[in-house]
């Protein structure tokens, strides 16, 4: 234990823990979100669109991320707009947009044979290679996403509720719909130096399903989703800095733990 | 006053309009029901007039203001036809989404106010929702949920109620009861009801205004006049229109089948 505590002192530590509890938050508010309005595997198209973005940014010689930023950006509008333009399900529009990154990722590693080892990195993560400015990067968003939805709680609320009676209450759903759609792709763009692109979509969706088992208001589950995402990410990087594990792996698993721990309960 | 005005309205969703140049205009005060066949077009009639769905052509004005300007939509209410049970561990109790109707009336930072909590604990206490109110909304029946459902609309206080098949997953005591209350809500507040539903005889006993639509407006007029319409005679044969009027007009023809 003195180990790790020795170990807070280093800037990389520090930058891991500050990155990853705030995107982890970020997630998890978004995430009780995106599994209510039965969207929560955009995190998971959408990461694999990360990995074709990234792949384009190393390809380019640009910074990844800055390169990912915006492409994640414009494919998680596009999930949004493509099942109004075909009637299609949301979940066929993810599966799209999640194959036509994947396909992209996979054909520019083919092509750009110097940066595979790169690109790879990137589908696990290296929390404790977070640089100062992703981790700065990282709280502006956490801190954008936690005023977004205290400052809109009750439109949010509706919209997730019934998005037909938050229209006619006045509620601009479509701005408000576009703007989570941004705020996730940005998480998702983060979140990969987390996680990686692999295991990202595990922390929209994990703490907000273990939150939903226990949550009877809407406000509790946003606060349980973050604590648990906040307590996964503190638990899983001391775990791995103890036992020499893949921090992202361990971070998801213990959100894992966390859920079954919640089916654990007596049934009301 | 004219509250709702809509002319040569045409809306719909595939390649047929579901309804075709439909002239409307409900005063303050009027009880409208709307009824007609499946797939005559009512529900797609109540989105577009709400710009739930994008009209094809036509124009919609409230209280005089374009669909597209309007803005004032605390007096509107709503309750839609698909009034769906949520997913079952939705976090919200009964009251919180009551609550959301009032969500037209919060001005920033969007609190709930003394009057917004009056609201709701009438609307709760009009649909005999006060014990259920701690309750999560997914361990709710499909009637008690249609009744939070119309506890929200009415917690909004609207001037102008518009219901899709509120009365579709009650049971026939609270029906009546809701048809009551609906009746005592338009002659004491005021409140101007626009009713969809194909209980045409229970709501041609209250309403003042009885429209018949099929795909286009077919009848508008008193149910009285429907019912002892010739026109509606031919249009419908003798009877259906008995089976439309039910117990209100006289008995079945002779020699109707």
């Amino acid at each position: 234990m003195s180990l790790f505590l020795d170990a807070l002192q280093m800037g990389f530590m520090q930058r891991a823990l500050l990155a990853g509890t705030f995107i982890a938050i970020g997630c998890a508010c978004l995430g009780v979100f995106m599994v209510l309005r039965r969207q929560a595997m955009i995190g998971d198209g959408l990461a694999h669109f990360t990995f074709a973005a990234v792949g384009l940014g190393l390809f380019l010689g640009a910074a990844p991320l800055a390169v990912a930023a915006p492409l994640v950006v414009a494919a998680s509008l596009l999930i949004l707009r493509l099942p109004e333009k075909t009637a299609l399900l949301g979940d066929a529009a993810i599966g799209m947009v999640s194959a036509l990154g994947l396909a992209g990722g996979i054909l520019l590693a083919s092509l750009g044979h110097g940066f595979n080892i790169d690109l790879f990195s990137y589908l696990f993560g290296d929390i404790l290679a977070v640089s100062r400015a992703e981790a700065i990067l990282a709280v502006a968003a956490s801190l954008g996403i936690a005023g977004l939805v205290a400052l809109n709680y009750h439109d949010l609320f509706s919209l997730t509720f019934d998005p037909a009676q938050a229209r006619i209450s006045g509620v601009r759903s479509e701005r408000l719909t576009r703007l989570m759609a941004i705020l996730v792709a940005l998480v998702v763009v983060l979140g990969v130096r987390v996680v990686g692109t692999l295991l990202i979509s595990g922390l929209l969706v994990f703490p907000a399903a273990t939150a939903l088992q226990i949550a009877r208001r809407f406000r509790s589950a946003l606060w349980i989703a973050a604590l648990v995402a906040a307590a996964s990410v503190v638990l899983g990087i001391g775990l791995a800095f103890l036992f020499d594990l893949p921090a992202g792996a361990a971070i998801i698993l213990l959100n894992a733990l966390f859920f079954a721990a919640t089916l654990l309960r007596p049934r009301r | 006053m004219t509250v709702l005005r809509a002319s040569n309205l045409s809306a719909g969703y595939g390649a047929a309009p579901a309804i075709e140049s439909v002239d409307l205009s409900v005063e303050a005060g009027d009880y409208v029901g709307i009824v007609g066949p499946n797939g005559s077009g009512k529900t797609t009639l109540l989105r577009a007039l709400l710009g739930l769905l994008p009209a094809r052509s036509g124009d919609i004005a409230l209280w005089g203001t374009p669909l597209s300007d309007f803005r004032d939509w605390r007096r509107v209410g709503y309750l839609p036809q698909s009034a769906q049970l949520p997913f079952r561990r939705f976090p919200a109790d009964v009251r919180e989404v009551v609550a959301s109707g009032r969500l037209a009336h919060l001005r920033f930072p969007k609190r709930l106010g003394p009057a917004d909590r009056a609201a709701i604990d009438r609307a709760l206490g009009l649909l005999e929702l006060g014990p259920l109110a701690r309750r999560m909304i997914g361990e709710l029946s499909g009637g008690q949920f249609q009744r939070v459902c119309l506890a929200r609309a009415l917690a909004a206080e609207p001037e102008l109620l518009i219901l899709d098949e509120p009365t579709s997953a009650l049971d026939p005591a609270f029906r009546e009861q809701f048809y009551a209350l609906l009746a005592r809500l338009n002659r004491e507040g005021k409140t101007t009801l626009l009713l969809v539903t194909h209980d045409s005889a229970t709501v041609g006993a209250y309403a003042s205004r009885l429209l018949y639509l099929d795909q286009k407006v077919v009848f508008d007029g008193t149910f009285d006049d429907f019912c002892h319409s010739e026109r509606m005679t031919a249009y419908f044969g003798p009877a259906a229109q008995h089976l439309l009027c039910g117990r209100h007009v006289h008995p079945l023809p002779e020699g109707a089948p």
